[in-house]
């Protein structure tokens, strides 16, 4: 096996073993959908969202956005910054093998955990909740991509910069939480005060919440929405590229 | 032909001078010491041998080859233990060994490799419950399981208790007779003492002195200091007048006398001919520290 295939294999045994991560992943989005589902009428037709079901046009967005967002901002880079931290990239650095290989590893497997919510999600919400399947699911497949790449380049700018893992934590927490709020994640963006409302397609949460809402309901993401999330990647990889210490 | 080879070395971090100017060479086989107080550039010079770090000025060559040019031959040929390098903690032992093996192209046997470091018991255990010495122990079993031809190893023993401390001077002999050509970076004299068969003392950047352990001490110190309680009074003069002793005190009821050359014979004949015997006999021969002070005016730690 090539060294990254190697690397790739026990990042996801280590993954696996993280007592936060796997419960995390797995947990929080299903218990999302199951608790909300609970609510009477949430998964039937629902006047107020344009005839969609409350649990497709706001829960199942929220909890794959959400998701999203704690892999990227703070699992993902908690992990390189622990490993930077602990000496482990430096050793790296001492073998044949470069630390750069382990940072493959940790993107890959912390974007296969994001491709398991994102169809836990869909499946769990469509198989036992019974609410209505992405009615672009096209739409809905860039939005994540780009969602994704905005929110990992993100992430991956706080693993070049925190010191520690646990800085790398709370910087990612910090980010997280206010663009939740300004995304429109707690109150929905047709609630929120005008000038919040164009705030929240621009920020990475918000702008992938938004878009999978849009396309969930069959609706096209927003060129607002799109146009940011590619250009809070490419901002942030290149500082990223920059800014990146392998020790 | 040395196996390596450093030229007057130099390296700064910014304004600050670590490494002033060093050079050595080390020959195949041996193992070699660095020896130096805490921030005397021991770290930032095997580094610049790792290729981990750029010179500012100065030669590095190692098995024939540029660190900084030739650094996947390198990094093939050459094991690294690093001063504070940790692994994830949920890393088991065997899987620690698994993954650094598939990176070489000649990997030792990893089996073999826990066996011979008393890891065997351990293979399953998770990184994070190992006691120190067996961290360090898996940390030296990483730097060989390439098959290196020299290894360097950064305060090997730092942390460790003093029984800890001893296995792992074991099997670094044990690692020697297997051909492997060791550089040692160390702040304990003993550990130097022990198991370097040369070694270069580091102040401040530059090298004070390389020799053997022993050329070392004997070149700048060969003075002893005995010290006993004679069972039976005795004049000071009686010693003082002896051609090997440079000075005589009293310590309470202890005596103190310090020499040169056959100062103990001179100063036990004495005693016999007067039939004293002397209780709670020390003598103190010099050593690297002191070796050290006389070279630097300095204290090792
Ligand atoms: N990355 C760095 N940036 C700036 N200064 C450094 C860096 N690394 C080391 N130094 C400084 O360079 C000097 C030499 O450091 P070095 O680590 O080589 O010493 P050492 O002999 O290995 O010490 P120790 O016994 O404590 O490990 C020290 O004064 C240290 O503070
Ligand atoms: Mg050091």
């Amino acid at each position: 096996m090539s060294a990254l295939g190697k690397m790739t294999a026990s990042e996801t045994r280590l993954f696996l073993r993280d007592p936060g991560a796997p419960i995390t992943v797995v947990g929080i989005p299903v218990a999302l959908l199951l608790v909300f589902s609970l609510i009477p009428g949430a998964s039937e037709p629902n006047a107020e969202f344009g005839g969609n079901s409350v649990m497709a046009n706001l829960i199942a967005p929220l909890a794959v956005a959400i998701l999203l967002g704690m892999l990227a901002l703070t699992i993902f880079p908690a992990f390189m910054a622990t490993y930077r931290e602990k000496g482990v990239l430096r050793r790296l650095s001492a073998s044949p093998v470069s630390p750069s290989t382990l940072l493959m590893a940790q993107l890959i497997v912390n974007l296969v955990a994001a491709l398991v919510v994102v169809l836990l999600v869909v499946v769990i919400g469509t198989a036992v909740i019974g609410m209505e399947a992405p009615a672009n699911p096209l739409g809905l497949t860039v939005s994540i991509v780009l969602g994704t790449a905005a929110l990992f380049a993100m992430g991956l700018l706080i693993a070049a910069v925190a010191p520690t893992g646990r800085a790398a934590g709370a910087i990612g927490s910090a980010a997280f939480f206010p663009m939740l709020a300004l995304g429109g994640v707690w109150v929905p963006k047709e609630h929120l005060p005008s000038f919040f409302q164009g705030v929240a397609d621009v920020l990475p949460m918000g702008a992938t919440y938004n878009a999978l809402r849009e396309t969930w309901a069959g609706g096209d993401p927003q060129l607002l929405q799109l146009g940011s999330l590619v250009v809070f990647t490419v901002v942030c990889l290149v500082l990223a590229a920059r800014l990146f210490r392998w020790q | 032909m040395p196996i390596i080879d450093v030229q007057n070395l130099h390296k700064r971090y910014g304004d600050k001078v670590a490494v002033e100017d060093v050079s050595f060479t080390v020959e195949r086989g041996e193992i070699f010491g660095i020896l130096g107080p805490n921030g005397a550039g021991k770290t930032t010079t095997v580094e610049c041998i790792e290729g981990l770090r750029k010179p500012d000025g100065g030669t590095v060559s190692v098995l024939g080859l540029d660190p900084r040019r030739d650094t996947a031959e390198l990094r093939q040929r050459l094991g690294v233990q690093l001063q504070e390098s940790e692994l994830p903690e949920r890393m088991k032992v065997r899987e620690a060994l698994d993954l650094y093996a598939s990176f070489y192209r000649n990997p030792a046997n990893p089996d073999e490799l826990l066996d011979i470091l008393g890891l065997t018991a351990k293979r399953d255990s998770a990184y994070k419950k190992l006691s120190g010495g067996q961290k360090q122990r898996l940390s030296i079993a990483l730097s060989l399981i390439g098959n290196p031809e020299v290894a360097v190893l950064d305060e090997l023993t730092t942390g460790l208790d003093p029984q800890a401390r001893r296995e792992v001077w074991d099997l670094i002999e044990h690692v020697r007779a297997g051909g492997v050509t060791i550089v040692l970076v160390t702040h304990f004299m003993e550990e130097a003492e022990r198991l370097c068969d040369r070694l270069a003392l580091i102040d401040s950047g530059k090298v004070a002195a390389i020799d053997t352990p022993a050329g070392l001490v004997a070149g700048v110190n060969d003075e002893q200091r005995i010290r006993f309680r004679p069972s039976r009074p005795i004049e000071d003069s009686v010693f003082a007048e002896l051609p090997e002793v440079r000075s005589v005190e009293r310590r309470g009821a202890q005596l103190v006398i310090t020499g040169t050359g056959n100062v103990l014979h001179a100063v036990t004949s004495v005693l016999a001919r007067r039939q004293i015997i002397a209780g709670e006999l020390r003598v103190d021969q010099a050593n690297l520290d002191d070796a050290f002070v006389a070279l630097t005016g300095r204290k090792l730690d």
